[in-house]
């Protein structure tokens, strides 16, 4: 299950993070290249850490699109992306990362509107990883991931 | 005058610091070129997009430019050449003329005008956009995967392009030869063999691959100095192009001198 994590300000989740090397960052501070395309920028984690061909790293990228229901976007860049679709990319690339965690930082205003608890989540869900996510979030969200299927850590 | 004193010592500090700055960075990209695991799939594919943005898109407006700015060099040499009575020295003349000083030279400029300031503008805006931090973040060693690639191709780039250059050169030259001199190939030909050394190709090839070398590696080290915001990235790059540009010129004037020791 997602756990939830609750800071006070921007610069306290910063710190957490810092000091919580484990997990892949996903956050307005870690874009996508924007002269990529979608798979390429997933696909550009197995290809620098796993030393994985071309064609297979984008062959994986390319089904974990369509697992997301999103093989739309596979050859679109970052400019032709919704904050939805870039969000989905940054999570995948963020699975494909070699660390055993990852850390979402501030889903709300990446995404920018209010539904954007419950896509997370079920985004997630679809995704069904088996590493530990977390959202970090300030505190003043808090109310939105009330009744949500997650774990709040207080 | 002591203000005036106060500020040439901090131009000349900076300078210094800055030019300390590149000759570290330009270490740490030789280092990481000597490293296997540098070469992953994902540089390699950068690498050869670089090299056809670099020199194979380029090459038929190269061609182009190459030949008219050759003949009109080459023409204005054979001119000189024939007013002044120096017809027997022809070849070494074109030869000099062409692999040492013309060739690397005028594609140094072209390629520095064309991508030294797009990869400066690039890089630039990859730190303005935080792209940089994201690839740091992510474990992605940026010598490897961005600037790596970028110098390699400016070096393969340069070298190729010099070696079209003097080509071209060459074929103006066989043509002036041939209106002006009533000279035909094999003459012309015999004349170049006669003229040319083993050390013109080494300084064509040297001199194209140094100067390929700092067209990437400059604009890029500017480019990780830009500042925060959208409006910093035409000082970063105006700044690249004319450290470019001076530098393009100091090899110049050290090559000339090498040549003459």
């Amino acid at each position: 299950m997602v756990s939830v994590r609750f800071f006070d300000s921007y610069d306290e989740i910063e710190a957490w993070t810092r000091i919580h090397s484990e997990g892949a960052v996903l956050s307005d501070k870690t874009p996508l290249l924007a002269n990529l395309s979608m798979q390429e920028n997933i696909a550009l984690m197995d290809e620098v850490h796993r030393f994985m061909p071309i064609k297979a790293s984008q062959t994986l990228a390319r089904r974990l699109l369509a697992k997301l229901n999103l093989s739309h976007i596979e050859g679109k860049r970052v400019g032709a992306c919704s904050d939805f679709e870039l969000f989905a990319t940054m999570l995948l690339r963020a699975e494909r990362m070699p660390k055993d965690e990852i850390f979402i930082v501030l889903p709300l205003s990446l995404l920018g509107h209010a539904d954007a608890v419950e896509q997370t989540l079920a985004l997630i869900a679809l995704l069904d990883s088996p590493k530990a996510i977390s959202i970090l979030e300030l505190n003043s969200n808090r109310m939105h991931y009330q009744g949500q299927t997650c774990h709040i850590l207080d | 005058m002591l203000n005036q004193v106060a500020q040439l010592g901090d131009l000349t500090l900076k300078r210094f610091y800055k030019t300390v700055s590149v000759a570290g960075f330009a270490l740490s990209v030789f280092w990481h070129a000597l490293l296997p695991q540098s070469y992953h799939p994902a540089m390699r594919m950068v690498l050869v997009k670089q090299i056809y943005f670099t020199a194979v898109q380029v090459l038929p407006v190269f061609v182009l430019i190459a030949f008219i700015f050759g003949s009109i060099i080459i023409g204005s040499v054979i001119i000189l050449a024939s007013e002044l009575g120096l017809l027997n020295e022809i070849g070494s003349i074109l030869v000099y003329f062409i692999f040492n000083e013309f060739s690397p030279f005028f594609t140094a400029l072209l390629v520095a005008l064309r991508s030294g300031a797009a990869v400066n503008t690039e890089i630039s805006l990859m730190h303005v956009n935080h792209e940089l931090d994201a690839l740091t973040s992510y474990q992605v060693n940026l010598i490897d995967y961005l600037f790596l690639p970028r110098i390699l191709s400016g070096v393969v780039s340069v070298t190729g392009l010099a070696i079209v250059f003097s080509f071209i050169m060459l074929v103006s030259g066989y043509l002036f030869s041939l209106f002006f001199m009533q000279m035909e190939l094999t003459s012309y030909l015999r004349i170049l063999l006669n003229a040319v050394s083993f050390d013109n190709i080494l300084m064509l090839l040297l001199k194209s691959m140094t100067f390929g070398f700092f067209i990437m590696l400059l604009p890029i080290h500017s480019g990780l100095k830009t500042g925060s915001c959208y409006s910093d990235i035409p000082v970063a790059v105006l700044k690249g192009m004319v450290s470019l540009f001076v530098a393009l010129f100091v090899i110049e004037a050290v090559s000339l001198l090498i040549w003459l020791v």
